[in-house]
Parts: structure tokens; C-alpha cells; sequence
């Protein structure tokens, strides 16, 4: 019986001492694994600061793009924080931090690879048939990570202007001691870097290892040093109208034009710009392309489309910014005033781009068969108000949005997206802009061989474009803006175009939506102002007053 | 239930044990502890369908909250909390049945024997790092010596009357609707032909007035509950088996499908065998086993809470609830939205979950080698998985509009939208698993170095494993504990214990200290006099958790979490790498210092009272450094034990119970507790003063602090401009707070109150007998709480976002009730300058409900005696009958659009062979 007792308590122990306390799964990542798998583990690290990057198709506000916040477009649907951005709502309280933030967690994560790069060992693959291959494009990733750096400070640049230039990992400590560096400062920085790094990039991928496309390449790097320059010598960041600026911005726009073609790139057809192939488009500096999806189609497709939201609604005051291309004159020129549009057809003969762009009212879209219907945008139409969440502006988004992803419940498909971060037709543009603010006249060919007007008319006379040519230099600037605005529409440049230009009282209060009325039968169109609210502190972000709270060092913004 | 049963919870009876866990169980009378009992007979004046469900108000210290729910969905209902907020962390108390941690919300009233609440140090210190909240203690049902006896019962309950907000009719819904849009500047929605055509109802295709409750619920759900337990014993053994069904559905209406029904169903069957071998004179070994089986079912689409939420999100206005052509009504704005459908018409869901419970004891007497020695082990493995079974089916919605003049039939146009599939369509996954192992042992020796005096000692030594779902989610614990218990003359009474705490959970940190030391004082204890008993108890611990924010904190942290790149001709994709945040390279162990001071009187040999006041100061919180690191670096901060907390209350319990005559027994109780918990310190770094969350609760409530709302636009001119959204007559106008000249965020205060837990709980007990009638009364209140009616879809939430309108709110907003508005104007979008949470929301709530009633009646013992039968009893009981509250719209207790909380009366019989 003793016995039995005896065994039992052994018995009991032993089951009791069963328990180790050091257990922990803490086993996956850590930086041993991170550095002891190069493939996966070191070049996600490179991957993690791409898929950083600003693409309105993952970030944006609630289904908003930032042209929501411009003269380009209204978001129909009043829960998004894009409102903010012009009906008071906006403060260093409630500062949109997410460029803050997210590129100085990327410029971290460049950092720690930088400065860790002897960590990087390959020498394991030796053996692998692949490992040639493997070491061109590790020997690639610093310069990729430093063209990358230099795209986030050019974010920060300008959306707050003087940032803290930080190029080492910083502690906790000097993070909360850093000074906001004057913005001509960073932006010097990023040309130097973009200057250092370009020539040790491949013009393309086409020919690189497994073909990775979607890497930053030469013409990437040359794309970010003109547009930096182009800012640099903006009103908004250029105090003291420093002309030479304009022809540093010039030269740099010119020096990527010229070799352009020899990388093969080309301009492409308008509508190639977005689609399934958008991103191996010949145009296409940069881009992020997405996986298949039709979430865009169904925030952009209107109300009354199965699972269409209505989304990013184009003004009436873009619309006013296409010209007709028998003579040049806009839509607002030919018809400031209240419009009989049945019968007087206002948007025949328009700038192709403007059909491509925009779905206006009697428009069949979608274009898949499925779900394509006749569009009615005006006041108690089938796609118009008072519908909940039919358009503001009467007219719909075509651009970008992919007519054949078909949303209904049953039989939906699905394409990928490309975000544009650059193209080349953006380039022509901005040496168009710094030749003529350097000349003074549209006409000069100057040192550089090319003339602003030249430049431009190089968009305009594209095959499926075709708009009349720019001559002289009477108007240059007004008719340039509306050329850049209805060319680069909802790419997420005028947001900050017109901040650069200082522009804002102009463009960004008094917006136009279209009122379509059906009366007796016939379309009226008269405009109404959407209710926007600009204010001059508007040109610059604030610094997220939580931010100030950590390092008094830092300054406001100017009116935060 | 004899009312006796409840005055046997008296402090001063020697015979109720107090289990403090791991064997070691302590007479309440000399006990130092702050506990309370209540018996399985007691709490069986409920209806409850659950053991968790059965202890509102019931246990002084105890807080039951419900956050209302179907009973057959996991963490509905009751939700448990004892002494309020103590951290900034984990709040969460351990639950214990017979002695391991177990889940009680799927366990019945029938098998308990009784449920303590653990809530001081003294009764705390043996519990490990898991009891540092709170504990409860079920002890469930155990044979005793004697003859074969079989207990068996029945009973129906009728469920009835969801409590929702009423909503306003498709006419006045429409109208309100226009109203919106007139003040936000936008077309009118409806004409006035249209409106007409709502009011008079007769184009019900087309202007509908669809009564939504009415298509989510029926008038009556029922419960069913049957049990058999056989219970009895010999000497050397001694038995309790028991099988319990129960069984509920719900309310959903027109739910049968032919060959299926979508109705919420819970099906439940506990089968229970607990037994106690005295294997020899000195050796004894108890088994006991539960398993149990549950099913469940809802519609595909939605589930009981969802199904409510329809009520609240679609308007009466909105669509029919079918189209002329027999399509599920729906439309563009609302929708695959049409409730009915998915109630009807989506195929239904079934969960299927199974649980063993199974522990062992073994207790070895050893006084053969010192007398009063003993042994004792414990094993105890759980194993409980959950799978889902699914079968899914689509349906089709349409809408139907004119195209030319409104009510020519002869222009109709209908689209139709939605899923063409008709199968039900199979699937299943499992959805959660857990499983425990836990087991103990411990020697026990008790002497008396005079005969006056009582010494107790032991030392234990426990393990545990648990394994959750998911990663991050295996915790090895093991405690040490030593106790030592002195008390002498019946008069002073010392109990002293040392616990070793070790866990895996808090790695590298994996041990702490944690001593208790409690002192009992009886200053009288005597028959006769007006105050026959009293003790004052004290007790002073210091006690440690085991919480950690997150899993490996003292490493960097990678992460793949920021998305993927995709690159290349095949669109290949990659997700990323990156340091996430920096090691917390030091800390200790979250650490509790715990005080009580409590006495226990007994008067008149009637009135028991007992009070107790307690404070806590929790320090060594782990928060987080990013409130004080820049972004600028980039990488997010690490945690640092800079975290304090006070937290202060008092309970005070009175029950009074007497045989007033032969044939009149009477029993009254109350209880009352308030508690209070203030942040002592934490990383913060407020802009201004009124921000700073150091001096407020843990939960506290923040606002902006209304000023009314702006009368006209002159009004919004000479007011300091508030930076959420453009600002129109009828929105809320705040109060600057920190004197800008703007209202934004950094205006927000303390709106005085926590979210939480509410701080002051109460309830009044009423037993009375007479002859073989009963009648037994629970009223349970609660108050200080604030709640957030704007969460509240539909009722507080309105319009915007194609919600509901409820009558509650047109009537008291700015636009009906002009100066005497509650809320602000109605509007059809989203203005965030009124939806910040403010004083217009926050509400402080507080209710009393007559919880439970029960009136009963034993059958003549001579007629039974024919038939051999012990005891029958017939019962009628009623839940939630009456209730009173300071929110208007809906019940304040469940202040959400879960499926409510529901009024019953059930009808029982119970025998006893």
C-alpha cells in the first residue's frame, strides 16, 4: 500500500514538473532570420520601402483620392476625411499625419539596411546556379533604397517644406533633439543624392534578373531629380525668384528627354494609361501596380450600377478646362452660362481626352456588357440625386476606372490598377513650365534646343489627341496650367501644383459642379459652386502638434 | 428552494468552508478573507439559461454587465468584473471550477453547488498571477452518504418582448429625410406628391412603409430545460451524475424553410458524473467528468445581433419588402439590405461545439508518519473545440421605379441585382480550440499546541499549460505557495502566505514574489445580546500578473505588415520585412499591492451585516514610449513599466432572514458597492492641461463639453471657430476649454465618469414562505456608467449613411425641438463636428430591474407519500419583468443595437424521488 502511495506522488511530480517557463514562440522573425535568408528576408526589406510608397489605389481616404480635395473632383460620399481638407476641419490637432509618418518609417527602414548591408552575405549560394543573378541585384538594392530615400524626403518636402534631414538610424533621444532643415536644403540633397546614384541603376529591368519590373531605375532617378528641381523653383518654395533654378529644373527634365527614347520610352496613346497592361505601358517611368482587383470600379462606378458608389465625381470647372479642338477655345469660353445641352450638344468636338476622362450624362457605361446602361446624372435620374450617394457634380470618373471589371454579385471579374508615380509626359510638362518661367517666352529653344510650346505641342499633337498647337506666348501660363491639369487629371498632381504655384484663392474656392435639370424634355446645365473653404495656410501641411509636444524644437508651419 | 438556504451564508456558521483553491479550504468563520457565497439552491431561483447568467447582483463585489447578445453566441451575455478597473491593462478575472480555470457561461445552474467571489489578497494570494482582478470559485454538486436519490425536473420558459427603439413610420421618416437635406444645402429627396403617396400608403410597391421588427421578430421564443441527476453514496463511495438539455430559440421570424429552419437555435447537453472513493481508510481519490455538446444555429447572413441591427439601419421608406414580380425588395442605396431575405433565404450557419472537462484527486492521509500530515495531487485536462458548418445560398433583390409619371404601371422598370445561386452550398472550418492542462499537489499538516488553538501549514506546488488559438497563445505558469494559519481562543486568527508566481507569458521575467499576510479578529461571539458576533478582518498583499502588451517585447520586433510590392511580367507580389519597434529591454512584473479592511457582525440572531473597504495601488503597468518618442525615428517605441493605478471602493451587505412563526419564514438582503479607480501615472504628453489623462480613470470618458447649439449663422460668427467641419445652425456648439480662441481635440475633458464598469452596484433580495408557498424577489441596479449614445446606429447615429430615424431623436433634435434640443439638426451626411464624442453622447446611466421573481408551491406531502415520492415542487418565474432607467429610447443596460435583452416567464416542475 506504502508503495502504491509512493508511486502515485512520484507519479504526480513527474507530471507536474512538465512545464518549461523559458517556452516562447517568439521564433519567426528576428533579425538572425532576417539576415540568415538573404532571398526572403533581406530583400523584403527592400520590398517593404517600395510597397511604402504612395499609391492613392491602397492609401487614400475612404475610398477618396486627393483630387477629391482639388478643382478636379467632389467625393459623393460625406463619411471620408477628404472633406477636411477644405471645410475647417483641418488642424495641427487633426493634422493628416500619414506623410509624416509613413516616409520617416521608410527612411528608418532604409537606414537599417544601409548600415547593416555587411550583415548581407551571399556566400552560402555560392553553389547555386543562380547565384550570379542573386549578387546583381543585391549589388543593385543601396542605390534603390537611396533613390527611395530621396522620394520620401521629396514627399515631405512638399507637403511640409523645412523637414529634419535625418541620413543615419537615429535613437529615440536625437529624434526628439532633431531641427527642421530649410526645404532648398532638402531638395538639394535629393538632386545630389539622385545625381550620385542614377548612373548605377539599369534603364531597365526588361533585361535584368527574373525581369523585376517595378524597380526604380535610371530614368526613375532623373524623373525625381527634375520634378524636385521644377518645386524647388516654385513660387511657393522658390522665396526669393531665383531664376537659375528654373534652369537647372529645365535642364534635368531635358536630360531624361533626350535619352528617353534610347530606354524605350515612348508616349502612348492616352487610354493606354490605365488598364490591365497600364504597367508595361511605354510611357511608364514608375508605377505601382496592384493585384486584380474591382474595388476602384466599385467606389468609382456611379450609384444605381450593382455595387457602384459614385466615388471621385469630376467638376464642372475640369470640364471647363478642355478645349474644343476645331479652335482652342474651352468649354467655360464657348459656354459661360447656362447650357441647353440637348440642344446645343456642348460636348461634341471636345479634346479627346475629356470622353476618355470624364462620363458625362447619356454616356453607355459601364462598358462591360453586363452592367453597361445609359447614364442619367441629372436631378432625379436613375444615376443622379437625390439618390443617396449619386454624384454632386453630374458627371461620373472614367479615368482609371476599368469599364470591363464587371461588379455585380454573380460573374464579377477583376484587373490590376497601376498608380502612375511618373511618365513621361509629365517631363515635357515640366519643361515646358521651367523653360518658359526661365525665357519668359514660350517660343525660345535657348541652350537646351527645345522651346516650351515645343514641349507641350509634343502631347498635344499625340495620335489619338490631336488638339490644336500652342503658338506664342500670350496666355502660356493659363493655357499651360489647363493643359497640365487635363493631362496629368487625377494622377495626384494638382493638389500640389496649384499649392506650389500659390495659386490656391484661385483654383481652389469657387469650384464648379454641373446642376443638370430635365426640363420639358431638354438637358439644362447651369453651374453651382461646391461649398470649399481655402485658407492661405492651406500651402503647407502642419506639423502634427503631438510631434511639437515630443521636440519643442520643431517649428510650426506658417498660420497652424 | 427553501428560504433556509438563504440565511446559511452567515458569517459566524463554522460549518461553510471557504475554498481558496489547491485543497486548502478555510471555515468562513475563521476565515480572513473578503469572500461571498452564494449556494446552487439559491441561485436556482433563476431561469437562467447559464451559470453566468445566473449571478447578477447575487454576489456582493461582483459586477454583471451584459452586452446582450443570443444565447447561443460566444461572449454574450454576462460579462464579469470585480471591483472595477484596477490597470491600464488586463482587467479580466479568473474564473475557477473546482479549483481549475474553466468557462461558466456554458455551465448550468443544476450542477453548482455554490459560486464564491474572491476579491482581497488574502483571498487572492494562493491564485497565482491569473487571480490578480478577482476570482469566482464554482464548486459544482457533489454525492453524499445515503440513499439512491433522483432529482428530476422540467421546465418551459416563454421569451417575449425585445426591447428596441421605436422608429419612425416611412411619412415621417421621408419627411425628416428632407429636412436633412434642406439644411445641408442639397435637393429635397421626395416631392410632395411622393410624401403624399408615403402618408396614404397606397403605392406600397413604391412608397412602402415596411414595419421592419416586424420582419426580424416574432412574438414568442421559448427555452426548454430537463435534468436528471442521481446522486447518493456509501461509505466508500459516493456519487453525482447528471444530464441536463437545455435548449433555446429565438425570435427570428418566419425562419422554417421547408426542409430546414434558419431560426437561432442552442442545444445543450451536460452529462456529468462526479465521484468520491475512499479507496482506503486513509487514501481517498475523486474523478469527476463533464462533457458537454452544443449546437447551434443562425442565418447565413446574419447572426441574432445583426439581425437587429436591420432594425436600426433601414428606414420603413426604403424599399418593400418585395417587388411587385416577387423579387426580395432592395435598391441601389441600400442594397443586398432587405433583413427578411437574409433571415429567409441565405441558408443558415451551425455550430458545433464540443467540451471535456475531466480532473482527478487524490488525497493520501499520512498522520502513519506525522499526525496531521496529509497529501494531496490534482489533475485536471480540458479540451473544448468549436467547428462551423455552413450552408449558404444566395438570393436576388430588385427594385422597381417609374419612368415616367409616378404611378403609371404602364412605365415600370425593374432592376435586379444581387446572387443568382440557389444551392445551399457547403462548407466548414474550425473556429476555435482551447485546452488546459493543469495539475497540482501539496503537503497539508494541521496541529494544536493547546486546546484552544488551530495551526495550519502547507505547500504546494501547481502547473499549468494552456493552449488558445493561434499564435502567441501558449502560456506555461507555475506557482509556489506556501500558507501558514494560526488562530487562537476562537478570538485571533493570522494567516500568512508566500507565493513563488513563474510564467512563460512574461519571459524573460518569468518569476515574482508575492506575500500575503492577513489578520481576524472576533471581538464577540455569543447567543444572547443584541450583537452576537463580530470580526474585523484586515489583510494587506502584494501580488503580481503576468501581462505582457505583446508577445516577445524584449526583442526588436520584425514585421511583414505594411503590405505588399508586386513587380515583374507575372505581377508576382512580395510582402515586406521591417523593424517594427524597439526591445523593452527592462521591466518587472506587473505588481499589486492590495488592502482590505472588512467586519462582519451578526444582530438579533437575524441580521447579518458585513463591510468592507479596500485600496489598491497597481504599478509597473507596461505602456508604451511612443506619447513621448518623435516619429521621426522612425521605428516605434518600447515599452516601459511606468504605468500606476489606485483603485478604492466599498462593499457593505446586510441580509436579514427569521422564522417569524411556525408556518412564516421571512428574508431580506441588500447589497451595495462603489468603486472608484484614478491612472496614478502613465507616458503621456498633453498640449494642454485638460488632456492630461494622470488624475483620471482608466476608463474614463472623454469629451468636448456642449454649449448648446448654434441658434443662427450670426450665432457660428461670434463663436470661436471649431475645427472639425463647416459649422450650420443646429450643430453642436463646445466650450474652449483650454481659452485658444478654437475648439478642436485639445478642448476635450474628464466627462467624469468611466466607461467601463458601472461604479455603484445594487440589489434587494426579498425571500418569504409561507406553509408550502414561496416567493422570492431579486431587484438588481447599477449607475455611474457613462455610455456612448452615438454608437448606437439608427437611434443616436441617425440618417447619415442611409441609417434609421428614431422617434426618440426627431423629437429632440434641434430642428422639432428647437431650444429645448437634446440633439443637433438632422442632417443626411456625415458632419464631423457633431460626431465627436461630447457631453451630447455621454451619457451617465444608471437602471434597477426586477431581475428575477419566482413564486413557488410544494404538493401536500400525503398525496406524495402514495406514490413514493420525496418533494414536488411547481414554479413560475419571470426575468426582467419590470425595469427602470434614465434612458428614454431604449434599455439602458444593453445600450447597443446587439439583440436585446429579453423578458421571460418560465414555468417548472421539479421532483424528488
Amino acid at each position: 500500500m506504502k508503495k502504491n502511495i509512493f508511486y502515485t506522488i512520484i507519479a504526480v511530480v513527474t507530471l507536474c514538473g512538465c512545464v518549461d517557463l523559458k517556452y516562447n514562440e517568439v521564433s519567426v522573425r528576428d533579425e538572425d532570420w532576417i539576415y540568415g535568408n538573404p532571398t526572403e528576408g533581406v530583400k523584403n526589406m527592400v520590398f517593404d520601402v517600395y510597397a511604402l510608397m504612395f499609391n492613392e489605389f491602397k492609401t487614400n481616404y475612404d475610398g477618396a483620392l486627393m483630387c477629391s480635395a482639388t478643382d478636379e473632383a467632389d467625393y459623393a460620399l460625406s463619411l471620408s476625411d477628404i472633406h477636411k481638407f477644405y471645410n475647417g476641419g483641418w488642424s495641427a490637432a487633426n493634422p493628416f499625419p500619414e506623410t509624416w509618418a509613413r516616409s520617416y518609417r521608410a527612411i528608418a527602414e532604409i537606414h537599417t539596411y544601409l548600415e547593416k548591408i555587411d550583415k548581407v552575405n551571399l556566400d552560402e549560394y555560392k553553389y547555386d546556379s543562380n547565384y550570379e543573378n542573386m549578387k546583381l541585384q543585391f549589388d543593385l538594392f543601396p542605390y534603390e533604397l537611396r533613390y527611395l530615400r530621396a522620394y520620401f524626403y521629396f514627399e515631405l518636402a512638399k507637403t511640409y517644406g523645412d523637414v529634419p534631414l535625418v541620413t543615419t538610424t537615429l535613437t529615440n533621444a536625437q529624434a526628439n533633439n532633431v531641427e527642421r532643415t530649410p526645404v532648398q536644403q532638402v531638395f538639394q540633397y535629393i538632386v545630389d543624392e539622385c545625381d550620385a546614384i542614377a548612373e548605377y541603376l539599369p534603364y531597365t529591368y526588361a533585361n535584368e534578373p527574373n525581369a523585376e519590373i517595378g524597380r526604380a531605375t535610371r530614368a526613375t532617378v532623373l524623373a525625381l531629380k527634375a520634378r524636385t528641381l521644377l518645386y524647388a523653383a516654385s513660387p511657393l518654395f522658390n522665396k526669393d525668384n531665383d531664376k537659375e533654378l528654373w534652369h537647372r529644373a529645365a535642364a534635368a527634365a531635358k536630360d531624361l528627354l533626350d535619352r528617353a527614347e534610347d530606354w524605350g520610352l515612348t508616349l502612348s496613346d492616352y487610354a493606354s494609361l490605365w488598364g490591365q497592361k497600364a504597367f508595361f505601358n511605354s510611357e511608364l517611368i514608375l508605377g505601382m501596380v496592384r493585384a486584380e482587383s474591382n474595388d476602384f470600379e466599385k467606389a468609382n462606378y456611379p450609384v444605381g450600377v450593382e455595387n457602384g458608389n459614385s466615388g471621385n465625381c469630376p467638376t464642372q470647372s475640369l470640364v471647363d478646362a478642355y478645349e474644343y479642338q476645331s479652335d482652342g477655345q474651352t468649354f467655360k469660353q464657348k459656354h459661360p452660362g447656362s447650357v441647353n445641352v440637348t440642344r446645343e450638344n456642348p460636348y461634341e468636338g471636345l479634346d479627346p481626352r475629356f470622353a476618355l476622362t470624364v462620363v458625362k450624362n447619356g454616356d453607355r457605361w459601364p462598358s462591360n456588357g453586363a452592367q453597361k446602361i445609359t447614364i442619367e446624372s441629372y436631378i432625379g435620374g436613375f444615376n443622379g440625386a437625390p439618390k443617396y450617394g449619386a454624384t454632386t457634380t453630374g458627371y461620373y470618373l472614367r479615368k482609371f476606372v476599368d469599364g470591363s471589371c464587371v461588379t455585380t454579385y454573380n460573374n464579377a471579374t477583376t484587373r490590376r490598377h497601376t498608380w502612375i508615380i511618373f511618365r513621361l509626359a509629365e517631363v515635357y510638362l515640366n519643361y515646358a513650365e521651367a523653360m518658359f518661367n526661365y525665357y519668359g517666352d514660350a517660343d525660345t529653344e535657348g541652350d537646351l534646343g527645345l522651346s516650351a510650346n515645343a514641349a507641350v505641342n509634343v502631347l498635344r499633337n499625340r495620335a489619338d489627341i490631336s488638339m490644336p498647337e500652342f503658338k506664342g506666348s500670350e496666355g502660356f501660363m493659363e493655357r499651360y496650367r489647363r493643359e497640365r491639369m487635363v493631362e496629368l487629371a487625377f494622377e495626384g498632381h494638382r493638389f500640389w501644383d496649384v499649392r506650389r504655384w500659390k495659386m490656391g484663392p484661385d483654383f481652389f474656392s469657387g469650384i464648379d459642379a454641373a446642376q443638370l435639370q430635365l426640363i420639358s424634355g431638354e438637358l439644362i446645365l447651369d453651374r453651382k459652386s461646391l461649398d470649399r473653404k481655402w485658407d492661405d495656410r492651406y500651402y503647407l501641411y502642419p506639423i502634427p502638434q503631438s510631434e511639437i509636444q515630443k521636440n519643442p524644437k520643431l517649428t510650426q508651419n506658417q498660420g497652424w | 428552494m427553501s428560504v433556509s438556504a438563504l440565511a446559511q451564508v452567515s458569517p459566524s456558521d463554522k460549518d461553510i468552508k471557504v475554498d481558496l483553491g489547491y485543497g486548502i479550504s478555510q471555515s468562513k468563520y475563521l476565515s480572513t478573507a473578503s469572500t461571498m457565497t452564494v449556494t446552487g439552491e439559491e441561485l436556482q431561483q433563476t431561469a437562467a439559461v447559464s451559470l453566468a447568467e445566473a449571478l447578477y447582483g447575487r454576489l456582493l463585489g461582483l459586477t454583471v454587465t451584459s452586452n446582450g447578445g443570443f444565447v447561443g453566441d460566444e461572449g454574450a451575455g454576462a460579462q464579469f468584473s470585480i471591483r472595477g478597473n484596477q490597470t491600464l491593462s488586463s482587467n479580466s478575472i479568473l474564473i475557477l471550477v473546482d479549483g481549475y480555470e474553466r468557462p461558466i457561461d456554458r455551465l448550468t445552474v443544476n450542477e453548482v453547488e455554490s459560486v464564491t467571489v474572491l476579491k482581497d489578497a488574502a483571498a487572492l494570494a494562493m491564485l497565482g498571477h491569473e487571480g490578480i482582478n478577482g476570482a469566482i470559485l464554482v464548486k459544482t454538486k457533489r454525492g453524499a452518504e445515503g440513499k439512491v436519490t433522483v432529482d428530476a425536473g422540467y421546465s418551459h420558459k416563454f421569451t417575449f418582448d425585445p426591447q428596441t427603439a421605436d422608429m419612425m413610420d416611412a411619412y415621417g421618416y421621408a419627411s425628416a429625410l428632407n429636412r436633412a437635406r434642406t439644411n445641408d444645402g442639397l435637393t429635397p429627396a421626395y416631392t410632395e406628391e411622393e410624401l403624399g403617396l408615403f402618408k396614404s400608403g397606397t403605392d406600397p410597391l413604391f412608397y412602402p412603409n415596411v414595419d421592419w421588427k416586424k420582419q426580424v421578430y416574432r412574438n414568442m421564443g421559448s427555452e426548454n430545460r430537463a435534468n436528471v441527476a442521481v446522486h447518493g453514496g456509501k461509505q466508500n463511495i459516493k456519487y453525482y451524475t447528471l444530464l441536463d438539455y437545455t435548449g433555446a430559440r429565438g425570435l427570428l421570424t418566419d425562419t422554417e424553410q421547408g426542409d430546414y429552419s434558419s431560426q437561432l437555435k442552442y442545444s445543450k447537453a451536460n452529462i456529468r458524473t462526479n465521484v468520491d472513493f475512499d479507496v482506503t481508510k486513509t487514501t481517498h481519490v475523486s474523478v469527476d467528468l463533464l462533457a458537454m455538446f452544443l449546437e447551434t444555429a443562425m442565418p447565413n447572413d446574419v447572426d441574432a445581433n445583426g439581425a437587429n441591427w436591420y432594425i436600426y439601419k433601414t428606414p420603413s421608406s426604403a424599399f418593400p419588402l418585395r417587388t411587385s414580380s416577387g423579387y426580395w425588395g432592395g435598391n441601389e442605396a441600400y442594397g443586398d439590405g432587405n433583413v427578411a431575405a437574409k433571415i429567409q433565404e441565405s441558408g443558415f450557419q451551425k455550430t458545433h461545439q464540443r467540451q471535456i472537462w475531466a480532473n482527478a484527486k487524490f488525497v493520501q492521509d499520512l498522520d502513519f508518519l506525522v499526525k496531521g500530515l496529509s497529501f494531496q495531487g490534482n489533475i485536471g485536462y480540458d479540451n473544448a473545440s468549436i467547428t462551423y458548418e455552413q450552408r449558404n445560398k444566395g438570393h436576388q433583390y430588385a427594385y422597381e421605379y417609374y419612368t415616367g409619371a409616378i404611378g403609371d404601371k404602364g412605365s415600370v422598370k425593374e432592376v435586379v441585382m444581387g446572387n443568382k445561386e440557389q444551392n445551399l452550398k457547403f462548407n466548414k472550418w474550425v473556429n476555435k480550440q482551447w485546452r488546459r492542462f493543469q495539475g497540482s499537489m501539496g503537503l497539508y499538516y494541521q496541529t494544536s499546541f493547546r486546546d484552544d488553538d488551530h495551526f495550519l501549514a502547507s505547500v504546494a506546488y501547481s502547473v499549468k499549460n494552456e493552449i488558445l488559438d493561434g499564435q502567441h497563445n501558449t502560456w506555461n505558469r507555475s506557482n509556489v505557495i506556501g500558507t501558514v494559519h494560526y488562530d487562537l481562543k476562537d478570538k485571533y486568527i493570522a494567516d500568512l502566505t508566500l507565493a513563488a508566481n513563474g510564467s512563460s507569458r512574461c519571459y524573460p521575467e518569468t518569476w515574482s514574489f508575492s506575500p500575503t499576510l492577513a489578520l481576524g479578529y472576533i471581538f464577540t461571539n455569543k447567543e444572547s445580546g443584541a450583537l452576537n458576533f463580530g470580526k474585523l478582518r484586515a489583510s494587506a498583499g502584494l501580488l503580481h500578473t503576468d501581462y505582457v502588451p505583446e508577445a516577445g517585447i524584449w526583442l526588436s520586433k520584425w514585421d511583414n505588415t505594411n503590405g505588399h510590392f508586386y513587380f515583374g511580367q507575372s505581377n508576382a507580389s512580395a510582402s515586406g520585412n521591417f523593424i517594427k519597434s524597439f526591445p523593452t529591454t527592462s521591466f518587472t512584473q506587473e505588481t499589486a499591492q492590495i488592502y482590505n479592511f472588512g467586519v462582519d457582525l451578526r444582530l438579533w440572531n437575524a441580521l447579518d451585516i458585513t463591510a468592507d473597504g479596500f485600496y489598491q495601488h497597481r504599478n509597473h503597468i507596461m505602456v508604451s514610449a511612443n506619447d513621448k518618442n518623435s516619429w521621426v525615428v522612425g521605428i516605434q517605441s518600447a515599452y516601459e513599466d511606468a504605468g500606476s493605478v489606485d483603485s478604492y471602493g466599498f462593499e457593505l451587505g446586510a441580509r436579514f432572514s427569521k422564522q417569524l412563526s411556525r408556518d412564516i419564514r421571512l428574508n431580506v438582503a441588500g447589497q451595495f458597492s462603489f468603486t472608484r479607480n484614478k491612472i496614478d501615472y502613465t507616458i503621456e504628453n498633453p498640449a494642454y492641461s485638460n488632456l492630461a489623462t494622470i488624475g483620471k480613470r482608466v476608463d474614463e470618458a472623454w469629451g468636448l463639453q456642449s454649449v448648446g447649439f448654434f441658434k443662427d449663422q450670426a450665432d457660428i460668427d461670434s463663436s470661436p471657430s471649431q475645427e472639425f467641419s463647416r459649422v450650420r445652425p443646429g450643430d453642436i456648439k463646445y466650450k474652449d476649454q483650454n481659452g485658444d480662441g478654437v475648439i478642436n481635440e485639445f478642448d476635450k475633458v474628464a466627462l467624469g465618469c468611466g466607461k467601463a464598469v458601472p461604479s455603484i452596484n445594487y440589489s434587494f433580495n426579498l425571500g418569504f414562505e409561507y406553509k408550502r408557498f414561496g416567493l422570492n424577489l431579486l431587484v438588481q441596479g447599477a449607475g455611474k456608467q457613462m455610455k456612448n449614445l452615438f454608437s448606437v446606429d439608427g437611434v443616436w447615429n441617425v440618417i447619415a449613411g442611409n441609417k434609421n430615424l428614431s422617434k426618440h431623436y426627431y423629437n429632440n433634435c434641434w430642428d422639432v425641438a428647437g431650444p429645448a434640443a437634446k440633439y443637433p439638426r438632422l442632417s443626411s451626411q456625415t458632419v464631423a463636428n457633431n460626431t465627436q464624442s461630447s457631453d451630447i453622447w455621454y451619457k451617465s446611466v444608471y437602471f434597477v430591474k426586477l431581475r428575477n421573481c419566482q413564486l413557488y408551491y410544494h404538493l401536500p406531502q400525503p398525496w406524495l407519500d402514495k406514490l413514493r415520492i420525496a418533494d414536488v415542487k411547481v414554479y413560475v418565474q419571470g426575468e426582467n419583468l419590470l425595469s427602470f432607467d434614465n434612458v428614454k429610447a431604449m434599455d439602458a443596460e444593453v445600450l447597443s443595437t446587439a439583440y436585446p435583452m429579453l423578458k421571460a416567464v418560465n414555468l417548472g416542475l421539479s421532483i424528488t424521488f
